[in-house]
C-alpha cells in the first residue's frame, strides 16, 4: 500500500516534471515558429503551394505548422488554431490566405505570399509578396533578351497595378529605359488605348508589357489583336503570365516557388523584428520564352541560350 | 485595323466577366502560371514537349483520363488521320495511318521512351503484346508520315513515342483500382519521390479480364465444313478475349545518368477470333518483354550537347493454339485431328542497343544533330510443337495430320534462328535562312546485315507566316525493313520466306498549316501525297511486288468555349490506290470524324463526350463483299475530383449507344461478317493519392 502511495508521489512529480520542461521548450519554439495557411486545393494547384512551404520549412529551419484552409473555412476554429500554436509570425498563402488577413491580422503578426497584391489590397494593410514579378527583373530581362528596346509602353489600372508601375518608373530609369504609362478604368478604354499605340510608328525600339491581373487586360478579345500587331511591326511584347508566351509574347517571369517560399520565411523573420513591413513584388522568378518570336525579333538565340530557359515555346 | 479594334471592343463587353473581387483561387494562380496545363509544367510534373518539324500530336496524360482511356489503343484514336483497326489473331491492334493497312501492322514504329519494340519475326510489336496499360504514360507523342531520317527502320506511315512519367510527374504514392463489364479488374500503384540528387519512379499495373465476347456467326471452319462436309465450327459462338497482364517500370536518374527497366508479362492470352480464322477458345499465348537501358546526357559542354545510350531488350513469345476445331478436316482425315489442329509456335528475341547522339551549336544560324549507333538483333530459339504438316493438295493448302503432337524445332521449324546487326549515322541541321524561314534538313544512312544499305533524307520548310500562321512544306522517304517471317519463313507453302528482298520504301510530300484564328480558337490542317514502292507481298514466295499511292488531308480544331468547356474535333481523310489492282486501297478508312467535349460540371467534377465516327472501308479487290459498315462509337466519362483527400472517382460508359462495330477480316472474307467490337460497357474506378 505504501510503496503504491510512493509511486503515486513519483507520478505526479514526473507529470509536473514534464509539464514544466514542455512549458519551457514550448517557450523556446514559440518565439520562433511560423504558422502557414493555405488553401486546400486540388492537383495540380496545390503542387504550388507544397513547393512554397517546402521552401519555407528550409528557410525556418522546419519550425513550420501548417494548415490547409478549406473553401469555406470557418474564421472561428481558425483562430482557435492559431491561438494554439501561437506562432511568431503568420504566413498566408493564396488568394484565399490574403482573405482571411484582415480576420486575423490584428491579433497575429502576418504576411501574405502566392497571392497577387493590389494597391487596394496593400491601402488596407496587406503586407507581403505578391506573386506578380518584380519590374526591375523584368526589365532587366528585356534588355538582355531585346537590347535594341528603347521604350516601354503600359496601359495599366491604377488601383490594382499603380504600385507596380510606381516601382516600373525606378527599374526603368536606372537602365536607361523610357517608360511611357497609360493608365485606364477599364477594358473599354485599355482597348482604345492599345488602338493609339498600335498604330504604324510602333518599330523594333519599342516593347509592351501586359501585366497580369490587371482588369483592363481581357484575355479572349485583346490580347491575340495585340500580339498579333505587335508581331507585325516587330515589337517586342513581355508578359507576367507564360500563356501569353505561348500565344506568341517574346517573355515572361513566373514564380519559382521553392525560393518564393524561403523568401517569404526570410521576410517573416525580418517582419518579427520589426524591420521591411513594405509589400514586395517577386523576385524568386522562372522565365518563359517564345523562341519562334525570338527569331521573328532577330534576336539571336542559340541553343546554348536555351538552357538557361525554363519553358520554352512553341512545339512545333 | 480601326475597325478591327472597334469590333474588338464591341466583343470585349460581349464576352468580358473578369472580376478581380471575386476571383477564385485557380483563377488567380492561372493570371501568375498560365492555365491548368502549364501549372502542371511549372510545378515540374510534366515537360515540355521538343521541337520537331513533323505533323505531330502529343496526347499527355491528362487526355487519357479525361476520355477514360485504359489502354494506349483507345488513347490513340484521338489522332487525326489514325485509327485502331484488329486483327483477327489475339484482335492485337493495327494502328492504320493514311490508308497504310495490312495485317501484321510492321509499318508503324512504336518506341518506349525512345526505344524500338520492335520484334523480328514480324517487324511489329510481336504476337501476344495483348495491348499496353496506360497509367505509367505521361504522353504520347505520335508523328504522323515518316520519320527513318531519325528513327530508322519502320517509322514508314507513323511513330508512336510512349513516354512514361518521372519521379516528378508522380510526386508521392498514387494507386487505383478499376473494375468493369467483362469481368475485368485493373490495378496499378506508382511512387515518384528522391533520395539525395536520385529521383526515383516505380508503377507497376495489373489486369485480369474475360474480355469482350461478341458473337462471330460465322468463321474459316464454317466454310471448310461446307466444303468438306464436316461439322466443326464453333461459329455462332462469342470471341475470345480473356488475359491477365502485369507492366512495371522503374526510373532512376540524377539528371545525367538515367536507368529505365520495364517488365511486361502477358498470360492466358485468349485468341480474339482466331489465329487462324476460326474460334478457338481453349488456346492460349504468353510472353515477356524485358528492357533496360542506361542513358549518359551532358548538356554542358561547350557547344556541345551529347546523350550516349545502351539498353537491352529481351522478348520471349509463346502460344498454344488450336488452329482448327476438334473434327476439323474429318472426312479427309478421319480421326487425324481428335484435339483439332494443333500448333505451338514460340520464338525468342534479345536487342543489344547503342545508341549516340549530339546537337552542335558552334556555327551561328545552325542547329545541328548528329547521331550514330549500333544494334545487335538476335531470333535465338525458334520453336515449335505441332500435330499437322502443311501440304498443297488439289483441294488447297491442307492441315495433313503429322500423328500426334511432335516437337519440329530441329527437323521442319517455321522460322530460323537469324542473327540481324544494324549500324547507322545521321546528321540534321536546323538552318535559319533568313527572318521567318527555317529548313531542317535531314540524312540517316542504315547498314543492315541482312538487305544492305539504306539512305533516307528529309526536309522541312518552315515558315513563320504571322504570330497566329505557321506554313510548313515537308518531305520525306523512309524505309520499313523485311521482317524474318518474310525472309526466313521456312516449311509454310503458303508464306514462304525470300532472304533477298528489298525494303519497303515510302515517299511523302506535306503541306501543313497551324493556325490560332482566335484566342479561343486554334485549327491545324495538312495536306499530304505519298507514295509507297517495293511493298512485301507473299505470292506464296515474299517479294517486292506491291506499289501504292495516297493523299489527304487532316483539319483538327480546339475551341475553348468558355473556361468551363471545351470542344476539339478532327476530320481525315485519305484516298490511296493500290497501283496493281487500281482499286482503293482496301480495309482503312477513307473518312474519320472524331468529337471530344471537356465540360467542368462544377468544380471537382467533370464530363467528356467523345465520338468517332468511321467511315468508307473497301474490300480487296477480288473479296465481293459489300464494304465494311461505317460506325459511330460515343463513350462519355464523369470524373470526380477530391471527392475525399486524394481520393478521386471515374465513370466512365464505352459504346453508349452499344452500336453494332465492326473491323473488317481480310479477304477473301474467312470471318464472312467482319469482326465485331466490343458492345456497351462501363467501368467505374477509385484512385488516392498520398
Amino acid at each position: 500500500m505504501l510503496k503504491k502511495k510512493k509511486n503515486g508521489y513519483a507520478w505526479v512529480v514526473f507529470a509536473v516534471a514534464t509539464a514544466l520542461s514542455c512549458s519551457v521548450l514550448g517557450a523556446f519554439a514559440k518565439g520562433a515558429a511560423i504558422a502557414v495557411l493555405y488553401p486546400d486545393v486540388r492537383e495540380p494547384y496545390s503542387s504550388i503551394f507544397k513547393d512554397v512551404l517546402e521552401g519555407i520549412k528550409r528557410e525556418a529551419d522546419g519550425k513550420v505548422k501548417s494548415y490547409a484552409l478549406k473553401k469555406d473555412e470557418s474564421v472561428a476554429n481558425l483562430k482557435q488554431w492559431l491561438r494554439k500554436q501561437d506562432p511568431g509570425t503568420v504566413i498566408l498563402l493564396g488568394n484565399r490566405g490574403k482573405s482571411v488577413a484582415e480576420e486575423v491580422q490584428s491579433e497575429f503578426v502576418t504576411l501574405t505570399g502566392a497571392a497577387i497584391l493590389s494597391d487596394e489590397n496593400i491601402n488596407a494593410g496587406l503586407v507581403g509578396i505578391s506573386l506578380a514579378p518584380a519590374p526591375s527583373r523584368l526589365l532587366s530581362k528585356l534588355k538582355q533578351l531585346a537590347p535594341k528596346v528603347r521604350r516601354v509602353i503600359v496601359v495599366y489600372h491604377p488601383e490594382t497595378n499603380g504600385w507596380l508601375v510606381e516601382l516600373a518608373k525606378s527599374s526603368a530609369k536606372e537602365l536607361g529605359l523610357e517608360l511611357k504609362t497609360l493608365p485606364a478604368k477599364d477594358v473599354r478604354e485599355a482597348a482604345g488605348l492599345y488602338q493609339q499605340e498600335l498604330g504604324d510608328q510602333l518599330n523594333g525600339g519599342d516593347a509592351i508589357w501586359l501585366l497580369q491581373g490587371d482588369p483592363t487586360m481581357d484575355e479572349r478579345s485583346l490580347l491575340l489583336t495585340i500580339l498579333n500587331k505587335a508581331w507585325s511591326s516587330h515589337t517586342v511584347v513581355f508578359s507576367s503570365n507564360p500563356s501569353h508566351v505561348k500565344r506568341g509574347a517574346l517573355f515572361s517571369l513566373f514564380p519559382d516557388n521553392f525560393n518564393m517560399g524561403k523568401s517569404l520565411a526570410l521576410k517573416a523573420r525580418q517582419i518579427k523584428e520589426g524591420d521591411s513591413r513594405t509589400p514586395e513584388p517577386l523576385k524568386d522568378l522562372l522565365i518563359a520564352v517564345n523562341v519562334r518570336t525570338a527569331e521573328h525579333l532577330n534576336l539571336n538565340i542559340d541553343r546554348s541560350q536555351l538552357r538557361d530557359f525554363d519553358l520554352i515555346f512553341p512545339n512545333r | 485595323m480601326f475597325k478591327k479594334f472597334s469590333l474588338m471592343v464591341i466583343s470585349v463587353f460581349l464576352v468580358s466577366n473578369f472580376s478581380y473581387a471575386g476571383i477564385d483561387e485557380e483563377d488567380e494562380l492561372s493570371l501568375s502560371y498560365g492555365d491548368e496545363d502549364f501549372i502542371s509544367i511549372a510545378t515540374g510534373r510534366k515537360q515540355p514537349i521538343a521541337k520537331a518539324p513533323a505533323v505531330a500530336s502529343v496526347i499527355t496524360s491528362s487526355d487519357i483520363r479525361a476520355i477514360g482511356a485504359k489502354d494506349i489503343t483507345e488513347a490513340l484514336e484521338l489522332v487525326p488521320g489514325l485509327h485502331v483497326s484488329k486483327k483477327a489473331g489475339g484482335y492485337e491492334p493495327i494502328f492504320v495511318v493514311r490508308g497504310i493497312f495490312s495485317e501484321f501492322n510492321p509499318q508503324v514504329l512504336i518506341l518506349i521512351n525512345g526505344s524500338p519494340i520492335t520484334s523480328l519475326l514480324f517487324g511489329n510489336r510481336g504476337e501476344v503484346w495483348a495491348g499496353m496499360p496506360v497509367e505509367a504514360i505521361s504522353r504520347i507523342e505520335v508523328i504522323r508520315g515518316p520519320g527513318s531520317a531519325v528513327y530508322g527502320a519502320d517509322a514508314f506511315a507513323g511513330t508512336i513515342n510512349i513516354v512514361t512519367k518521372n519521379s516528378s510527374e508522380i510526386d508521392g504514392a498514387e494507386m487505383g483500382v478499376m473494375a468493369s463489364t467483362f469481368n475485368t479488374v485493373r490495378a496499378w500503384a506508382q511512387y515518384g519521390g528522391a533520395i539525395d540528387d536520385w529521383e526515383l519512379s516505380l508503377s507497376l499495373e495489373v489486369l485480369d479480364t474475360n474480355g469482350q465476347s461478341e458473337e462471330v456467326n460465322s468463321d474459316i471452319q464454317s466454310i471448310l465444313d461446307q466444303a468438306f462436309f464436316t461439322t466443326a465450327s464453333l461459329a455462332p459462338e462469342g470471341i475470345n478475349l480473356g488475359r491477365k497482364s502485369l507492366d512495371f517500370r522503374l526510373d532512376v536518374s540524377n539528371g545525367i545518368w538515367r536507368l529505365r527497366a520495364g517488365y511486361q508479362a502477358r498470360r492466358d492470352v485468349q485468341s480474339g477470333a482466331g489465329a487462324s480464322q476460326a474460334l478457338d477458345p481453349i488456346g492460349e499465348g504468353e510472353s515477356d518483354r524485358l528492357n533496360f537501358d542506361i542513358t549518359y546526357q551532358n548538356k554542358n559542354l561547350e557547344d556541345w550537347e551529347i546523350e550516349v545510350k545502351a539498353s537491352y531488350f529481351d522478348v520471349s513469345i509463346e502460344t498454344d493454339l488450336v488452329l482448327f476445331p476438334p473434327g476439323a478436316f474429318n472426312t479427309i482425315f478421319p480421326g487425324g485431328f481428335p484435339d483439332g489442329v494443333i500448333g505451338k509456335p514460340d520464338v525468342y528475341e534479345r536487342h543489344y542497343r547503342f545508341d549516340t547522339s549530339g546537337f552542335y551549336t558552334g556555327f551561328d544560324g545552325h542547329d545541328i544533330r548528329l547521331g550514330a549507333g549500333y544494334h545487335y538483333q538476335d531470333q535465338y530459339r525458334i520453336e515449335e510443337t505441332k500435330n499437322f504438316m502443311t501440304a498443297i493438295t488439289p483441294a488447297g493448302a491442307l492441315p495433313v495430320p503429322l500423328g500426334g503432337l511432335i516437337d519440329v524445332s530441329d527437323i521442319a521449324p517455321f522460322n530460323r534462328e537469324e542473327v540481324r546487326e544494324v549500324s547507322y549515322l545521321f546528321i540534321q541541321d536546323e538552318w535559319k535562312l533568313i527572318r521567318d524561314w527555317s529548313l531542317t534538313a535531314g540524312v540517316r544512312y542504315d547498314h543492315y546485315s541482312d538487305f544492305g544499305d539504306t539512305v533516307n533524307p528529309r526536309f522541312a520548310l518552315v515558315w513563320d507566316t504571322a504570330n497566329n500562321l505557321t506554313t510548313k512544306l515537308l518531305y520525306g522517304r523512309a524505309f520499313r525493313a523485311p521482317s524474318f517471317a518474310e525472309q526466313f519463313n521456312i516449311n509454310n507453302p503458303i508464306a514462304i520466306g525470300n532472304d533477298n528482298l528489298d525494303p519497303e520504301i515510302i515517299n511523302t510530300y506535306e503541306l501543313a498549316f497551324d493556325y490560332t484564328p482566335s484566342s479561343s480558337l486554334r485549327m491545324g490542317l495538312n495536306i499530304f501525297y505519298y507514295e509507297m514502292q517495293d511493298i512485301i507481298r507473299f505470292t506464296p514466295v515474299a517479294r517486292n511486288t506491291g506499289d501504292q499511292t495516297g493523299q489527304g488531308l487532316e483539319w483538327e480544331f480546339e475551341w475553348t468555349v468558355s473556361d468551363e468547356f471545351t470542344v476539339r474535333g478532327n476530320y481525315a481523310l485519305q484516298d490511296s490506290e493500290d497501283e496493281d489492282t487500281d482499286g482503293d486501297a482496301p480495309n482503312a478508312p477513307q473518312q474519320q470524324l472524331y468529337l471530344r467535349a471537356d465540360y467542368e460540371l462544377m468544380p471537382g467534377w467533370s464530363l467528356n463526350a467523345q465520338l468517332n465516327h468511321v467511315m468508307d472501308r473497301e474490300r480487296a479487290i477480288g473479296d465481293l463483299r459489300p464494304g465494311v459498315d461505317d460506325y459511330t462509337i460515343l463513350d462519355l466519362t464523369l470524373i470526380g475530383k477530391e471527392l475525399l483527400r486524394g481520393v478521386d472517382l471515374t465513370i466512365s460508359v464505352r459504346n453508349l449507344t452499344d452500336e453494332d462495330a465492326f473491323e473488317p477480316s481480310l479477304a477473301p472474307g474467312l470471318i464472312p461478317n467482319d469482326l465485331p467490337l466490343a458492345g456497351r460497357s462501363v467501368f467505374a474506378e477509385i484512385r488516392k493519392s498520398w
